[in-house]
Parts: structure tokens; C-alpha cells; sequence
């Protein structure tokens, strides 16, 4: 199972964290400030951490610092009261992977807890499953029944649709899909996007892949998974 | 000031030998046949006339720059005393050792450190106060809504609810409050900057995703490429509460659409509309249109007058169009 640790002064906002992850299917594990985490990572060693700021002995902003230094690949989300701009760019300055505020929907937690771990896990392995393809980064190959042939898809194709699929159901904007893709200095045409997207519709269809390709007009593109 | 007049006593001095000499040089040179007692005294008269010259010149020079260091030094603390007018706390007057009032500048440097410092622990309060109202909403809505959940009978479930419902009213009617507190204190300048505001409203959309594509709201957007001056974050702050407002009151697949374009930006949906009577007064403060829908909702009524309050402050305005049904448009005006 999953393991969480939640590290966080306030006993019954710990209490109410750890229900809603065991009711959401992972095993929680509780620190009450920075330093008692820090004690308990060693031997615990959980998947992700869910971090409160304003603790005594050692605050969140720290705790975050140190688990950067000492843990590779350990994804952290801050949940805090502190809902001011510079607060959050505080957080994500000291390597934070996601920030939530207090009061936060149950749901949205475990939502941004899954999508964390789902990341951390295709960076990994530099493979992610959609639809009924998989594909993986390692090799660029699209292997499933979705792509029966097997066949190569061009280097762009490939990670337009890896990127798209990293994120199911969130709509990435087209200057951050060209710059993520074709790179910042891309002086191309902006057509040249929605031209890869017509190629990926034609090669996947949905009625074999299970996903598709939606347009949300102004804005972007975003990756729905068919259930 | 004593260094700076002996300074330019020796050099009056050293001008008026000069003076003397290349008048009576001169004189002596030319050896005009005049009676010797003439010369001397025609020598006197200029090298006396010459010095007069020169004091006079080094005297109003003087002058002149001294006024200057006087006029520098009062523009400097006038203009320091209007940023201090304007809230910003964060200036220092620099002591010009030449110029006078240096007693002023800094009594006035230690006054803007001491409000500054107060300043800060304002701020440090509203803070401490929505973190510590916030942390035990957070535990109370919380486990409302694990009660509502895991409650047997119908009852229960109904009661939990309603205590979940309350808490998350009374966290952002705190959330809001404090919003406006910072917002009514006119003593606080907005951080102006350049900013790129198609980006800033793609950003906000993409943000708010999860709660329009949970209702399957089908949102639009044509941004037009338009940098503005402004508060980034408070400006942020306004988009929010518009958009967070069109998601609430539009019903199930229903349409939003977001545009700007020649500095005005427009935010329409297909929701529940807002009656003409009540259009005129939904900027007050705790108006509500539907107080009905709107408890429900969750609402506290200060949602668009924190908008309201933020484009007053940039010199912007905001105007509504809607009817009952079909749906309300927002239109701000950023010039």
C-alpha cells in the first residue's frame, strides 16, 4: 500500500488527513513537526509527504529544504492556512511539488495526491498508460491494442501525446505545449500544433484507443480518457 | 560649512593677489608718461576695482550653490514625505553633509523605519488572525463532511451536512473580510507592474479547470496579446471571484466565455441571470441577488465588491448586462 507520512502541529487536522487518506486507499503515518518527520523518513520511508507550514521547531518551508537535500524523487505537497501569493511562491521555492490551502476539499486532496504520485511514477519510468496504448519514453515506441502495427511515430507526434497523456483531463494552454515541445525560440507557424494534434486524432482513434484529443477553444488542448 | 567658506576664502584671496599683480604688471609695462604719483594710484584704484569684481562673482556663486544644496534637500523631503503619504515606507532620505536640515532627514529615516516595522506586523496579524480562524474551519468541515458520509440515518446525514455547509461559509466570509480590511486601508500603494494579462486570464482559467469541467461547463476563451500596468495579484483576485461567480450560478453543461480585447475584458455565461432591480445593487457589501440560492451556495455577498473595490483602486470599471434565465455578462474596462 501506499505509504503517506502527514506532518502537522494541529492534532485533529492530522486526524482528519489520515482518514481521508485511509478512506481514499493509502496508509497513513503521522509526525507532528519538521524534526519528528525527518526522524521517521529514515526508517518509514513513504511514497509521498503532506506538510503543513507553520509548525514549531522546525517549520514546513525547512522540512521541505531537507527532504530536497536528503531524498531523491520523495513528492511533497504543502497544506497550509497560508493562502497568501508570497506564501505559496515561498513554498514552491523550497521544492515543493503542489500547494493546498486550508479548508480544502477532501476529494481535491486525494485528486492532487493520485495525479503527484501518477507523475512522480512516469518520471520514473519513463512510461505512462492511456487508453489501451502504452508508451514509453525510453524506446519512443507506442506498443497496445490501440497501435496494433507498432509502428514508430514521429519524434514530435510522440511527445505531444506523452506529454498530453502525463496529465489525463487537464487542459495544457498551446504556448506551454510549444514551448514544453518545440522549445522557446520556435518561430515556426502556430498552426504547426494543431497540425500534430489532427496527425495524433488520425492516428488514434477513439473508437481503438479509448482517449481523445479535446479542443478547449482559446485555450488549449486536454487528454479525456474514454471509461 | 566652515571647511567649505575657508576653502573658498583662500581661494578669493589667491585671485585678488593675481589681480593686483597683472594690473600693476601691466600698468608698469606700458610706462605711460604720467606723473609716478597717478600711476600708483590709478594701480590701486583697478587692482581695488578688480577685486570687488571677483569677490562679487565668488560671492554670488556661493550663493547660487548653496540654494541649490537647500533645494535639493527640500525637494528630497517633500518628495519622501508624499511616499510616506502614499504608504510606502520603504524610502530613505540620504544626509547631504553640505546641506542644512540634516536633523530633519533623519528623524524622518527613523520615522519611516518605525512605520515600516508597523506596517509589517499589520500584515504579520491578518496573517495570524485568517490562519487561526482557518486551521479549526478546516477540522470542523472536515469531519462534517466525513460524518455526512458515514452517518446511518437520513437525520444525521442532514445535520452534518449543514454543520459542513456553515463552516465553509464562516471560512471564506473570514477569508473575505480580511481582504477588504487590506483593501479599505488606502495607506497600502498598489504593486504596479507590466504584465501580460491574456496570460494571466489563460492561467486562471486552466486553474479553475477542475471546478468548471465538474460541471461540465463548456468554457471558451479569445485573449487577445495586451500587456497592462497593474496589480498583478489583486487584479487575479478579480478574475477569481468573476469566474468562481459564472461556475456557481450556471447550471450543468452550460457555456462560459471568456475575451479581451482593446483593453476590455468580458466574462458571459449561460447561468440563472440577475433581475434588473437586483443588478443595481449586487457591488454592495453582503448584497446577495438570491439570498436563497445564494446560502446554499455558500456565498457572503463580498465577492463583487472586492472586485469592485480592486478596479476603483486601478482607475477601472466594471459594468453588468443579464437577464433572468439566460445568463450575465461582466464587461471591465481597463483604461
Amino acid at each position: 500500500m501506499t505509504k503517506i507520512l502527514v506532518v502537522d502541529d494541529d492534532p485533529h487536522i492530522r486526524e482528519l488527513v489520515c482518514a481521508l487518506l485511509k478512506n481514499g486507499g493509502f496508509e497513513p503515518h503521522e509526525a507532528v513537526d519538521g524534526r519528528n518527520a525527518l526522524n521517521i523518513m529514515f526508517d518509514l520511508k513513504p511514497d509521498l509527504c503532506v506538510i503543513d507550514l507553520m509548525m514549531p521547531k522546525m517549520d514546513g518551508y525547512e522540512l521541505c529544504r531537507k527532504l530536497r537535500q536528503y531524498y531523491e524523487n520523495i513528492p511533497v505537497l504543502m497544506l497550509t492556512a497560508k493562502s497568501e501569493l508570497s506564501a505559496k511562491a515561498a513554498g514552491f521555492d523550497a521544492g515543493t511539488d503542489d500547494y493546498l490551502t486550508k479548508p480544502f476539499e477532501g476529494d481535491e486532496l486525494l485528486m492532487r495526491i493520485r495525479a503527484l504520485l501518477r507523475r512522480y511514477k512516469i518520471e520514473a519510468s519513463q512510461a505512462v498508460q492511456i487508453g489501451s496504448i502504452t508508451i514509453d519514453k525510453t524506446s519512443y515506441t507506442v506498443s497496445g491494442a490501440g497501435n496494433p502495427s507498432g509502428k514508430d511515430i514521429p519524434m514530435k507526434e510522440f511527445e505531444l501525446l506523452f506529454k498530453l497523456a502525463g496529465s489525463p483531463g487537464r487542459t495544457f494552454s498551446r504556448d506551454s505545449l510549444i514551448e514544453d515541445i518545440w522549445g522557446y525560440d520556435f518561430d515556426g507557424n502556430e498552426r504547426t500544433l494543431d497540425v500534430h494534434i489532427g496527425r495524433l486524432r488520425e492516428r488514434f482513434p477513439v473508437e481503438t484507443s479509448g482517449f481523445k484529443i479535446t479542443t478547449v477553444r482559446g485555450l488549449g488542448y486536454r487528454l479525456e480518457v474514454l471509461s | 560649512m566652515k571647511d567649505t567658506l575657508k576653502k573658498i576664502g583662500v581661494n578669493i584671496l589667491a585671485v585678488t593677489a593675481l589681480a593686483l599683480a597683472t594690473g600693476v604688471g601691466s600698468l608698469l609695462i606700458r610706462k605711460l608718461e604720467l606723473p609716478e604719483t597717478l600711476t600708483i594710484m590709478l594701480s590701486a584704484v583697478a587692482g581695488i576695482v578688480i577685486l570687488f569684481c571677483v569677490f562679487g562673482a565668488i560671492m554670488s556663486l556661493l550663493r547660487r550653490s548653496q540654494r541649490r544644496t537647500i533645494n535639493n534637500m527640500h525637494d528630497k523631503l517633500t518628495h519622501t514625505l508624499e511616499e510616506i503619504g502614499q504608504g510606502n515606507f520603504n524610502v530613505f532620505v540620504e544626509i547631504d553633509p553640505r546641506a542644512p536640515h540634516n536633523d530633519i532627514a533623519e528623524a524622518m529615516n527613523e520615522m519611516t523605519k518605525k512605520l515600516g516595522t508597523l506596517e509589517t506586523m499589520r500584515a504579520d496579524f491578518i496573517s495570524n488572525v485568517s490562519h487561526e480562524i482557518q486551521s479549526p474551519l478546516t477540522s470542523i468541515g472536515g469531519f462534517a463532511k466525513l460524518l455526512r458520509e458515514s452517518a446511518s440515518d437520513e437525520q444525521s446525514r442532514h445535520y452534518a451536512g449543514i454543520i459542513e455547509a456553515e463552516s465553509k461559509r464562516l471560512s471564506s466570509l473570514s477569508d473575505n473580510l480580511l481582504k477588504l480590511s487590506t483593501l479599505d486601508n488606502t495607506k497600502i500603494p498598489l504593486n504596479r507592474t507590466d504584465f501580460r494579462l491574456d496570460k494571466q486570464l489563460e492561467q486562471i482559467a486552466l486553474t479553475l479547470e477542475p471546478q468548471w469541467s465538474a460541471k461540465n461547463i463548456e468554457l471558451s476563451a479569445e485573449l487577445s496579446k495586451t500587456t497592462i500596468n497593474a496589480d498583478a495579484d489583486l487584479l487575479s483576485q478579480v478574475w477569481i471571484n468573476l469566474l468562481v461567480n459564472a461556475i456557481k450560478f450556471t447550471p450543468e453543461g452550460g457555456a462560459i466565455t471568456i475575451a479581451l480585447k482593446d483593453n476590455k475584458v468580458t466574462i458571459a455565461d449561460t447561468g440563472v441571470g440577475i433581475s434588473k432591480d437586483d443588478q443595481i445593487h449586487i457591488f454592495e457589501r453582503f448584497y446577495k441577488a438570491d439570498k436563497a440560492r445564494d446560502r446554499s451556495l455558500g456565498g457572503n455577498g463580498l465577492g463583487l465588491s472586492i472586485v469592485k473595490k480592486i478596479l476603483e483602486l486601478h482607475g477601472f470599471s466594471i459594468t453588468i448586462e443579464s437577464e433572468l434565465e439566460k445568463g450575465t455578462q461582466f464587461t471591465v474596462r481597463l483604461s
